[in-house]
């Protein structure tokens, strides 16, 4: 049975319960209101935004749910970054559109959406010194030269390594 | 308000006059004032506009965006390099560096390492305390490489030029000379003789590592410490390096210090630290660990690669270590065979042996140990002469056995095979034998002995495989073939 999904700027999108349900939030929202043709609204994606996310859900709906026994953070991040063939090919977009997936994931939440725009994220910083990471993301160096140096100063060993 | 008079000031009286005059000076200063009022708002207004370019510049970053829990599992994906890692994303921005200064997890479980570079050291002392602050007094792990050093006159050119001032703090008491007459003395040298500058270098060598470890022992928050010690120093270099090791670490749980062994027997450093939680120890230095072994109440797991420190450790009375499960015994026949009779080492909660030894002295040692939940044994032969099966019951619960030899020979192929019989007749519980570039390692040998076996009434019914591992083709039945393994189940049904 499909379901009615509502973005931000009021486009409407009809896909399988299935793939709705990649989404926990879209999940839960389901099982709450039981059997309806109640449209669902998502005030925080916008309809670009949705079409790549419900993308993902669509390639992914085989996939098994995560389940609340995930591995701990620690481990998590020993898997380092890999990042499968179709779902690299998936988040090779602008910078402007990988961000808003990981919001509409972090939003819908949909976990490994999420880990897939992290680690993407997290390839592109790997390496890179602080001023690339600026220039890459366009952020602005708010340190005053003495907060700086102070920095600096404090992680000398690991600079000079 | 000012107050207006007609008169000139020279026509009032005097002391209206001087009010008059303080009036003015008083008018002046507020022009003044107000004037650097109007230059100190403009300025304002200017900070004000370059404020909000910088929250709109902000603003348009899409990663701005993005809340500062998402941002943090971010910086937890980039996992390798990790001191890179916190120098690198703490000088991107203030958000930055407070979530990284904020989140523990990433000052935890770094590997400190130092080296011969003096002032790096120095900095990473720094930086040390630092990750311990951060990491909300987390114990650190350490090591401390000192193997990177060259024995070269260049070398230790640089290091003069290069952290003169570290030097002038060393004590020099056996020179005489300040630091200034010994550089002096050094760098005359070490163009010269190779063998006197080779002399001077271990000195100042010398004199940098016991600093070293000086310096670094005194931090006592230090949850492993893994001390790799130089290899071309000769002498009793490493001992008296070692003495500056000494007091109370309460937190240590992992030692380790290695490296070549050039010490002289006749003048062993006694190492004398206090670890009360220390549960894994390795050496293969030659160094005195009476007294150390009696303040390692808790050891789990111990790693004596030298032949004094295994014969001082079969010496000591076997109660202090109750906890140990894992240990490590290597004796190159050079200290062992030259004791005394020893008693036997009762081992109660120990699982698993690792010997290397030669052939003439593994019985020996195995029939010291008493270890009666023993289920892992791994014999490292150093040489191929055969060696005996233990005559106690120490094989009669192993599960998994390891035999291997230093060196491949073709010489004495065919002996030893009487050997693995009687392994397998003292091991009912054998679940796994593995056998690497040992002489038997002939698979129609050792299927012929396993049949023999079963035939004498040892049904081997733990047993699944023996695996051979040769680096030489000929010792197995495939030519070419470096494994080879050998199902006795299937054996059986043969």
């Amino acid at each position: 049975m499909p379901v009615l999904l509502v973005t931000s700027d009021n486009e409407q999108f009809r896909v399988e319960k299935v793939v709705a349900q990649r989404s926990v939030l879209i999940k839960n929202m389901l099982e709450d209101v039981g059997e309806s043709d109640q449209p669902i609204p998502l005030p925080n994606v916008t309809a670009p935004v949705l079409k790549k996310v419900l993308e993902y859900c669509d390639h992914h709906q085989t996939d098994p749910l995560p389940t609340g026994d995930e591995p701990s953070a620690d481990e998590s991040r020993k898997r380092t970054t890999d990042i499968s063939e179709w779902d690299q090919k998936f988040i090779t977009v602008d910078q402007e559109m990988l961000f808003e997936i990981i919001l509409a994931a972090n939003y819908l939440d949909i976990k490994p959406l999420l880990d897939v725009g992290c680690k993407t994220v997290a390839n592109m910083i790997k390496g890179k010194s602080p001023e690339e990471i600026r220039k890459l993301f366009n952020i602005v160096n708010d340190f005053t030269p003495e907060e700086e140096a102070q920095i600096k100063k404090e992680n000398e060993w690991a600079e000079d390594r | 308000m000012a107050m207006e008079y007609s008169a000139s000031p020279a026509e009032l009286p005097a002391d209206l006059r001087d009010k008059y005059l303080a009036l003015k000076f008083a008018n002046d200063h507020l022009e003044e004032l107000e004037s650097q009022l109007i230059i100190a708002r403009k300025s304002r207004d200017e900070i004000l506009k370059e404020i909000s370019i910088l929250h709109q510049s902000r603003a348009q970053a899409p990663i701005a965006r993005v809340p500062l829990d998402i941002l943090l599992t971010i910086f937890e994906q980039w996992d390798d390099d990790p001191l890179s890692r916190n120098r690198t994303l703490s000088l991107v921005c203030k958000t930055w560096y407070q979530i990284m200064q904020n989140s523990t997890g990433f000052w935890r479980d770094l590997v400190l390492r130092f080296g011969w570079d003096l002032r790096k050291n120095k900095s990473l002392l720094r930086f040390a305390e630092l990750c311990h602050q951060l990491s909300d007094n987390q114990l650190l792990d350490v090591e401390i490489d000192l193997r990177g050093v060259l024995p070269y006159p260049d070398y230790i050119s640089r290091i003069l030029d290069e952290s003169p001032a570290y030097f002038q703090e060393l004590d020099w008491p056996e020179t005489g000379l300040d630091f200034s007459d010994w550089a002096s003395l050094v760098t005359a040298h070490l163009g010269g003789s190779q063998s006197l500058g080779g002399i001077l270098y271990n000195r100042i060598s010398q004199s940098i590592l016991r600093k070293l470890i000086q310096e670094i022992g005194q931090v006592r928050r230090w949850k492993s410490l893994l001390i790799w010690m130089p290899d071309h120093l000769y002498g009793s270099f490493v001992d008296l390096a070692l003495m500056e090791l000494n007091g109370d670490f309460p937190n240590l749980e992992r030692l380790s210090i290695t490296g070549s062994t050039f010490g002289d027997p006749q003048y062993l450093g006694e190492l004398s630290i206090t670890c009360p939680k220390l549960r894994s120890f390795i050496t293969n230095q030659d160094i005195n660990l009476t007294s150390a072994l009696r303040y390692f109440p808790a050891l789990e797991s111990i790693g004596l690669r030298s032949s004094y420190v295994t014969a001082q450790f079969l010496s000591w009375p076997s109660n202090r270590f109750t906890n140990l499960r894992k240990l490590e015994l290597q004796d190159d026949g050079y200290v062992f065979s030259d004791l005394p009779n020893l008693d036997v080492v009762l081992f109660e909660r120990l699982v698993s042996i690792h010997l290397s030894a030669f052939g003439s002295l593994i019985e020996r040692i195995l029939n010291l140990i008493n270890a009666p939940m023993l289920e892992l044994l791994h014999l490292h032969q150093l040489d191929a002469v055969q060696f005996r099966a233990p005559s106690t019951p120490i094989l009669c619960q192993i599960k998994f056995l390891l035999i291997d030899r230093k060196a491949p020979t073709t010489k004495g192929a065919s002996i030893g095979i009487g050997v693995f019989e009687e392994i397998l007749r003292q091991t009912p519980s054998l679940q796994s034998l593995r056998l690497v570039k040992v002489d038997w390692s002939k698979s129609r040998k050792i299927v012929a002995a396993v049949r023999k076996i079963r035939m004498e009434g040892y049904p081997l019914t733990n047993m699944e495989e023996i695996i051979l591992v040769s680096n030489r083709g000929h010792f197995l039945t495939q030519e070419d073939a470096s494994l080879t393994v050998l199902n006795v189940k299937r054996l059986a049904d043969q």
